[in-house]
């Protein structure tokens, strides 16, 4: 067969076209981006948030998909991919402690008090918008957390936010496994005005509710002793005990395998569960929000307990009153492993200057600032061997901003994970033009198939619904309702922010 | 026509009767040929002109050399195509919902949503849903429970009229499962409220399911220990959780898709997929899967385009409805195993049409055939009975004049197990044939027969039953248009098979034709009596099956 070398051409040509850079606004269609051999990127500011503090006219050499080195002047293999940093500023990778921007579903489970059995992993939503906006504010590293509305909640998943990935490949391998705890309002529910009266309804409940399972993990935990020593298990005529997935995670809590996040605000629920866990011998590995903090620093830093917070938000509810934005510098300065996390998939696309705001806010140097959203918040997860920091050997997950990484003026231009490139700038801006070419093509074909459907269909104003009013009246069932038939206040869907906080 | 003259009739018929084996002389002897009809034996294999013999049930057989025995009633197909009756495999019935204060079964699981005891077959039988999916074609379906988490043991049922278990194939085909919160009838307060908790109540009832199957080992292995509890959802687990029953995941999306793979994987489940539409995003994920896949083609319609207004639509929502039609092709050409359903269509016979688009989008027509016929009939392991016209197999055919996968095809009859069903057109109702008719049926041969046909309730939901030769039998009455259409079994009159008759009602007469065991009938009669005005009994959903 002779082969026509203008069909040829014509078929490269359609073959290069459909390739779009990696970040589309759906995963699915975007492509995970190459791993090159090397990367040098040359020239610019590094803020390594490690031992070697901040270098001026830096190069960090990245191989494989880890750092390699970092310096001035830095050989490059042949064929490494280099990037001309001048003007520019390099930070590790932003990780946010507290997020809840990639999850299918509702982020409670808030039927029961304690929910230990249910799973982030099971949830993690891999197309989800949030992964990509995030990555554009520099964002690498997030914790996904269960909501707040149980004492014990579900077990959190720390992801990275490779856009395009599927589920699996958004795991963060290695991270230790953990688990959300709440205390205060949002599970005791008190003041929240539903028919339904979920027990505990006070502080003390909290505490009891808490108290409670880990009592009946121990028992748990003897009972499989017992069975396990037997000998019962190779004999197999001895009923075993039937596993429970819920003691199972408290009793991995027990066992040190298990890192617990409590969401707490108050100075004396915060002391609660310090008390708690040095009862039962465990160590809690953060406080989220923790906004009163600062008055029991000392105790906080005695415990070894990091405290994930917020830069300044505050006066969203009575229990967070006592609130001040020199929260994180305050337990800074007694020694405590603080970290700023967003709550929020909107704030998280900008860390950077939530941390700036600790420098304003209790003086804080601006590389300690930096690390509130990077090696601070690594430690807070257990996962500082591989990310949190540019130090050889660490996973090759940073940013690459066009200014000083704490000024609001400035902009991520590309954000790396693990050698990476996932996001960058300038393809999110030529693609644009793209997009809404595709758009109106698709727009096109559906008005020629629809022509002759829309022809039938007449105006439907007539079908329009009456609109739905949330009324107070004699029928309790009605009341803080919406449509939906969810609580307002957000404990079961995700309505407003304020119950995350 | 005297009474001994009908006598005489019945003699006959009685004689011929006895003359047959005597096996088969309880029975109504059911033989059918389809002389001159193209057939379309499986995928691929076509026979441009032939004949199929049906014998109590069953194809006896069918090809281009095939004589119509001298028994058979004939039914002439030239011009017509016949295909082997659809399969869905995939359709739900409604159960009983728990009420707020209803208490499960004491031996049951404590969440209400775990029901893996539950067998549909008592709700399976539901004669207005067969006769939907007989009008697209089908002529068997697998049923599941509509609402739970762990629905329950699914049967597989033939569309013919009857009770369920008249029809039933096999039971227990498949445990159906939705990984999903909240079911029918519950309030959110209820567990799992969240998708995370839905999960984990799924791998709890696993996990229960591989204690209890321990537990009982032990303690029929040495009974001097506590005794151990009967529970009925773990019993009915047994054999989902071991791997040797279906464990059939329903799913709204990819993402569910490779969750639920997942959670087959962990707990090593024989599992399969009902799909979600979109598998073509994450194409080799789905395919890694290694499940079998239910496919609904519930294709999303276009936007709603107002002149050249910019709709406010999201190009996410664009691509979708440009790339949904492709999705059947992509998955067999990834070489997934792929069998389609009607679930999720407004109308079964929308499957038809929709087929049609997904071979517009490369989709071959072998490969539309397939997955409604050979690869539900393996997938339910029913290969053997259904699937193809072949001789030996179950006589379930749907006939059609043209193709079948076209916008509008025209679907004349099926056959449930050598049973026929016309396939009309139903119009809105323009009459109320309520009230008691007097009619002549003239036979084939020239004979004239009373009978009086009395009927009840509105036009949508007609009761009654027909009188002659002081036998009578109930009848099924549709209305369409002016046009009244009955049928009834011959058993009563001592006829092997079904009657049918399509009237004209012009005020109280009535005009028209039929078909009978013994050939063809036309038909005059008049209304005698109306039922006074309001008093019409209340519209029954009971037409006699």
């Amino acid at each position: 067969m002779k082969l026509n070398p203008f069909k040829l051409t014509l078929c490269s040509l359609v073959l290069a076209a459909p390739i779009l850079a990696s970040g589309d606004p759906e995963a699915w269609k975007s492509t995970i981006p190459d791993q090159p051999a090397a990367v040098v990127v040359r020239h610019a500011t590094i803020w390594t948030s490690g031992p070697q503090g901040t270098i001026e006219d830096g190069d960090i050499l990245i191989q494989k998909g880890k750092i390699v080195t970092l310096g001035k002047g830095l050989a490059a293999p042949a064929g490494a991919v280099e990037i001309d940093g001048t003007g520019k500023h390099v930070t590790p990778g932003l990780i946010d402690e507290h997020s809840h921007a990639a999850i299918v579903g509702d982020v409670n489970e808030g039927t029961h008090i304690v929910t230990a059995e249910v799973r982030i992993h099971d949830v993690v939503n891999s197309e989800s918008i949030n992964l990509y906006r995030e990555l554009a504010g520099g964002l690498t590293t997030a914790n996904l957390l269960h909501g707040s509305a149980n004492s014990i909640g579900g077990q959190n998943q720390v992801i990275k936010l490779r856009w395009g990935a599927d589920p699996d490949g958004l795991m963060f391998a290695g991270a230790p496994e953990g688990i959300k705890f709440a205390l205060g309002e949002n599970p005791k529910q008190s003041n929240w005005g539903v028919e339904r009266k979920r027990y505990p309804q006070t502080r003390m409940g909290v505490e009891q509710s808490i108290r409670e399972r880990f009592l009946a993990a121990l028992d748990y935990k003897r009972t499989w002793d017992e069975y396990n020593k037997s000998g019962s298990q190779k004999t197999s005529d001895r009923v075993p005990p039937r596993r429970d997935l819920q003691l199972d995670a408290i009793v991995e809590i027990l066992e040190g395998k298990r890192l617990v996040h409590s969401h707490s605000y108050r100075a004396d629920e915060i002391l609660m569960l310090i008390h708690l866990a040095d009862e039962f011998g465990f160590k809690v590995a953060s406080f989220q929000h923790v906004l009163e903090g600062y008055k029991v620093a000392d105790e906080l830093a005695k415990h070894g307990a990091g405290a994930s917070t917020f830069s300044d938000w505050w006066a969203y509810k009575f229990e967070v009153i006592d609130a001040i934005p020199y929260n994180g510098s305050l337990m800074t300065q007694r020694g405590v492993n603080v970290s700023f996390n967003s709550d929020d998939s909107e704030l998280a696309r900008r860390l950077n200057t939530e941390a700036a705001k600790a420098v304003r806010y209790g003086g804080l140097s601006e590389v300690d600032a930096l690390k509130l959203v990077t090696i601070n918040p690594a430690i807070q997860l257990h996962i500082q061997g591989q990310v949190g920091s540019l130090e050889p050997g660490k996973d090759a997950d940073f940013v690459i901003w066009n200014g000083h990484p704490l000024s609001n003026y400035t902009r991520a231009d590309q954000t790396w994970i693990d050698g990476r490139k996932y996001f960058d700038r300038a393809d999110d801006l030529a693609q644009r033009d793209q997009l809404v070419a595709e758009r109106k093509a698709l727009l096109a074909k559906s008005k020629a198939s629809n022509k002759e459907k829309d022809k039938d269909k007449k105006s439907d104003g007539a079908e329009a619904k009456k609109p739905e009013y949330l009324l107070w009246s004699d029928n309790e069932d009605t009341t803080c309702r919406t449509e939906s038939g969810r609580n307002a206040h957000g404990i079961d869907g995700l309505d407003t922010q304020e119950v995350w906080q | 026509m005297s009474r001994k003259f009908w006598l005489a009739t019945w003699s006959i018929a009685l004689l011929a009767w006895l003359a047959a084996p005597p096996a088969q002389a309880a029975k109504a002897v059911r033989v059918h040929a389809i002389t001159g009809v193209r057939i379309v034996v499986a995928p691929g294999k076509i026979v441009p002109e032939g004949t199929v013999v049906m014998r109590d049930g069953l194809i006896e057989a069918a090809g281009s050399g095939v004589k119509a025995p001298a028994d058979a009633r004939l039914w002439d197909g030239k011009g017509l195509t016949v295909y082997a009756g659809l399969i869905d495999p995939y359709t739900v019935r409604a159960t009983p919902e728990l009420k707020d204060g209803d208490k499960a079964p004491q031996w049951a699981n404590a969440n209400a949503l775990v029901r893996p005891e539950r067998d549909i077959l008592p709700w399976a039988g539901d004669a207005a849903a067969a006769k939907k999916l007989r009008e697209a074609g089908y002529t068997t379906a697998a049923v599941s429970a509509k609402d739970g988490m762990f629905r329950g043991q699914g049967a597989v049922i033939d569309l013919g009229d009857g009770s369920a278990q008249d029809n039933l194939l096999r039971t227990g085909f498949a445990q159906t499962v939705t990984v999903k919160p909240l079911g029918g009838g519950r309030d959110n307060d209820e567990y799992p409220a969240s998708l995370m908790g839905a999960v984990a109540l799924f791998r709890q009832t696993l996990s229960d399911a591989a204690w209890y199957s321990k537990a009982k080992s032990a303690y029929a292995k040495n009974p001097r220990q506590e005794r151990l509890s009967y529970n009925a959802a773990l019993e009915s687990l047994q054999s989902a959780s071991t791997g040797s029953q279906l464990v059939l995941f329903e799913t709204d999306d990819v993402l569910d898709a490779l969750r639920d793979a997942h959670l087959a994987q962990e707990f090593k489940l024989k599992a399969a997929l009902l799909g979600s539409g979109e598998e073509y995003k994450r194409l080799d994920d789905v395919k890694a899967t290694g499940l079998a896949i239910v496919l609904p083609l519930d294709f999303p319609k276009g936007p709603k385009l107002n002149g050249d207004k910019d709709p406010n639509v999201e190009i996410e929502d664009l691509r979708h409805w440009d790339a949904a039609p492709e999705n059947p092709k992509k998955l067999l050409a990834a070489g997934v195993d792929v069998s389609f359903t009607s679930y999720r269509l407004d109308d079964p016979k929308t499957i038809l049409p929709n087929l049609a688009t997904a071979i517009k989008r490369g989709l071959t027509a072998d490969q539309a055939l397939a997955g409604v016929t050979t690869s539900p009939a393996r997938f339910l392991g029913l290969q053997d009975r259904i699937g193809t016209v072949e001789a030996g197999k179950l006589a379930n055919l749907v006939v059609v004049d043209g193709d079948l996968f076209v916008e509008k095809p025209k679907i004349r009859e099926v056959w449930v197990e050598g049973n026929r069903y016309e396939i009309k057109d139903s119009k809105p109702a323009e009459i109320e044939p309520a009230g008691t008719w007097e009619l002549t049926v003239k036979t084939a041969d020239g004979r004239d027969i009373p009978g009086v046909l009395e009927l009840k309730g509105k036009a949508d939901a007609l009761t009654g039953k027909i009188a002659a030769m002081g036998k009578s039998a109930e009848v099924t009455a549709t209305v369409s248009a002016s046009n009244l259409e009955i049928g009834f079994e011959g058993a009563a009159f001592g006829q092997p098979g079904a009657f049918t008759m399509t009237l004209e009602i012009n005020g109280d007469n009535a005009t028209g034709s039929g078909s009978s065991p013994s050939g063809a009938l036309t038909v005059t009669g008049s209304r005698t009596t109306k039922p006074s005005a309001g008093s019409t009994p209340p519209a029954s959903s009971g037409v006699a099956q």
